[in-house]
């Protein structure tokens, strides 16, 4: 069955690999029949994904016997987060039907599940104490939706940079880009996508105190996982201050938030976890 | 004179607007966030409260010593960090006190525009024909409105009637929920901080010790000690089992483990850790007899024993590396499969010539690795390694902020649904008579929101026309 799931999980990162070479053969070619196989190409491979995480839930609770998400190891939590990311991205497609989001968001979910795949130890193992925990099920999944967001608001900014050089030259767009919608809209989706975000990132810190507190005795201790969290947080905080206070004026900046929350993430998701010592670096695996 | 008098006074009354806005704007808090933001991912990137020396070998002494008095090695101790947490306090009392006014005035002082102009101006504004006369399509929009659950606020000027309809107001309430939630939580933090309120300390037993927590009035002894590892010697489970004594004689025993913490009289006992705590064996002496020793673990000094052997000769035991996980490379080096304590092994030498100090190097004599399966021996006396005993470490705490702050977190997570995920929708409605007839004017205020206006415009049309 190991075997299988391994090959599963190969099986997915073709299928991803796939789904990124119609999305980014957009860029060339605005094959309307090419993205739409892409699209096609990707659903079923998330469809795949969702078997997989299905099959290693069901992995995880013959080794160990009990249910838990799979998300207490750093396959598993990349493995998932690719998952969820996925899933964040196919909803903002078919909710506002930018296509060439993909562009920037397919190539990431390529190295999330290529890294998963070929770099990490696929093995089941029990998770540590400090994991074996119901709050496992409430708090780290929230991190999915927190990081797919912030993720996608990333994508939205990158391409908001590109549209705003084209739209200062006064002409209209060519290629793919006249495909890609204005700044001001651009700028309306990355609020609405980091608003989502925010609410998970603001859950996963609070629900996070709430298991600090019952497993290690203390709700915050200033720990490197605890504080690059917060930084994110605090990003996204001026971000969604800086939007209040100067509307659509300053899209430019906020754009520029965008990215350096998505360098939080980052930060949070993997330099904290392998290059800190700190509370949270069972996650080395 | 007059103005002599006054001036100053004006002024005065000037700075202390100025300094009332300042605090209170968006702007600062703007930088207040940013500021927060560099000064702990500063505090992220230095590991915190480390020994100095470390901080040399790292950064140098030049800029160690630099570090170290602007405070950056127990950064979130500082006073200037205290002060940024005391702004950004400051920040919230008087910007939540300026909102909440603004917020009164639009959640009940609904203000009708009265201004034709208006709505010839609005961007994203629907206009219809509506059949009938003014009053017939007035009382349709009204009941359109009412259909999708819109508050209704009307003024009529002659042939206009002019409509402020909206739903979803709570949401003006959101972001000074928030932040409320957030003033809620500092309390909280400050509250737990108070002394005489809480206490935080660790304490580490061996099976059989005990411990009194004089604040609270009872005490807690460890009776069982359990460890379990897998095959790949991680952890799977770790857990002490605990007696507890109270002052009024109650006494009851409960396990704890890792996100299972006892509760009693306010204080959380928190299973923290484990390790060695004393390394027990026997030797058996050339007679046969064999005698017990017992010593205490020391990461860093040697452990020493007494051997009694017949005829009150008497050697001493030094037990000099301790090994967790005992294992030999094929090249005859030792090392540890892992931190955990699985196959524990010490290297035990034995000093057969006590008479004087520092005993003479040739009196020294290696015994060699004691493990639970691999005796030592010297001479005509044997060594056993029973087992290692492990110690319980438990992080103990009494902090009566807690409920504040999980109170704080239910207002912050209600705030910020309110603010962002329930949309205050606002339409402004003009109904006028013009010569083709009826004419209905509608704005979406919220111009981010304008595709869900679509939906809201399209069905008041259907319901007018």
């Amino acid at each position: 069955m190991e075997r299988e799931m391994n090959l599963l999980f190969n099986a997915l990162f073709i299928g991803y690999c796939l789904a990124g070479v119609l999305y980014l053969s957009f860029i060339f070619n605005q094959n309307e029949a090419l993205t739409k196989f892409g699209k096609a190409v990707l659903m079923v491979t998330f469809a795949l994904h969702t078997v997989f995480l299905i099959f290693r839930i069901k992995a995880d609770h013959d080794f160990v016997g009990y249910w838990y998400a799979p998300v207490a190891n750093i396959f598993e939590h990349v493995a998932s987060f690719s998952w969820g990311l996925t899933l964040v991205y196919l909803i903002s497609e078919t909710r506002t039907g930018f296509r060439a989001l993909g562009i920037m968001v397919i190539p990431l979910i390529v190295l999330l599940v290529g890294w998963a795949a070929f770099g990490l130890d696929h093995a089941v193992v029990p998770p540590p104490p400090a994991l074996q925990s119901y709050w496992i099920n409430i708090h780290v999944p929230m991190s999915l939706g927190a990081y797919g967001a912030f993720t996608i608001a990333f994508g939205l900014a990158i391409f908001y940079f590109m549209k705003n050089k084209e739209e200062s030259k006064g002409t209209p767009s060519k290629g793919f880009l006249s495909l890609v919608p204005s700044t001001e809209v651009l700028d309306r989706m990355m609020y609405r996508t980091v608003i989502v975000g925010f609410g998970f990132l603001t859950a996963l810190i609070m629900l996070g105190a709430v298991w600090a507190e019952e497993s290690w005795g203390k709700y915050w201790s200033w720990d490197p996982k605890e504080t690059a969290a917060l930084i994110t947080w605090l990003v996204y905080a001026v971000y969604l201050h800086g939007r209040f206070t100067w509307g659509s004026r300053k899209r430019t900046t906020m754009a520029v938030l965008c990215v350096v929350g998505f360098l939080a993430v980052i930060f949070t998701y993997l330099g904290v976890g392998f290059l800190l010592p700190g509370l949270h670096s069972y996650l080395k695996g | 004179m007059i103005s002599d008098s006054t001036q100053p006074r004006v002024a005065e009354k000037d700075l202390l607007d100025i300094l009332w806005n300042e605090l209170s704007s968006v702007r600062m808090a703007i930088w207040l966030l940013s500021i927060s933001a560099v000064a702990i991912l500063v505090g992220t990137l230095v590991e915190q409260n480390q020994p100095f020396p470390k901080y040399v070998a790292t950064y140098g002494p030049t800029l160690s010593h630099i570090m170290q008095t602007i405070g950056v090695f127990d950064l979130y101790h500082t006073w200037w960090f205290e002060l940024l947490m005391a702004f950004i306090s400051i920040n919230l009392i008087l910007s939540n006190f300026n909102r909440a006014e603004k917020i009164l005035k639009k959640y009940y002082d609904v203000p009708v525009r009265i201004d034709p102009g208006y709505f010839e101006s609005a961007v994203g504004r629907m206009e219809a024909k509506v059949p009938g006369t003014l009053e017939e399509a007035a009382l349709k929009l009204e009941n359109a409105f009412l259909r999708l659950s819109y508050r209704i606020r009307l003024a009529s000027d002659g042939l206009f009637r002019y409509y402020y309809v909206d739903k979803g107001r709570v949401a003006i309430w959101g972001s000074f929920i928030a932040h409320i939630g957030l003033l809620l939580l500092f309390v909280g933090v400050i509250y737990g901080h108070f002394p005489g309120q809480s206490f935080e300390r660790s304490v580490a037993l061996l099976e059989g010790g005990s411990y009194y927590i004089p604040e609270s009035h009872f005490s807690f002894r460890l009776r069982q000690f359990d460890a379990e590892w897998d095959a790949n010697r991680r952890p799977l489970l770790y857990r002490s089992t605990l007696a507890v004594l109270d002052d009024n004689g109650k006494e009851f025993t409960q396990p704890i483990e890792v996100n299972h913490p006892l509760v009693h009289r306010g204080v959380k006992i928190y299973q923290a850790t484990y390790g060695p705590g004393r390394i027990l064996g026997h030797y058996v002496d050339g007679a046969g007899k064999s005698h017990p020793f017992s010593v205490e673990y020391s990461e860093d000094r040697m452990m020493f024993f007494p051997i009694k052997l017949g005829g009150g000769k008497q050697w001493v035991g030094v037990l000099r590396h301790f090994v967790p996980d005992f294992a030999v490379a094929p090249n005859g080096e030792v090392g540890s499969l892992s931190k955990e304590p699985v196959n524990p092994a010490c290297y035990l030498m034995a000093v057969t010539r006590i008479d004087k100090m520092p005993p003479d190097p040739k009196s020294i004599k290696p015994v060699g690795w004691l493990t639970k399966s691999h005796p030592g021996a010297l001479n005509d006396v044997k060594f056993y390694l029973d087992r290692v005993s492990l110690f319980s470490g438990f992080q103990l705490r009494r902090d009566p902020g807690v409920p504040i702050i999980y109170l704080s977190f239910i207002i912050i997570l209600i705030g910020v649904g309110m603010t962002f995920y329930i949309h205050h929708k606002v339409i402004r409605a003009l109904v006028r008579e013009t010569p083709e007839g009826v004419q209905l004017s509608l704005v979406g205020v919220r111009r981010d929101k304008e595709q869900e206006y679509e939906k809201d415009f399209s069905f008041i049309k259907d319901r007018v026309s």
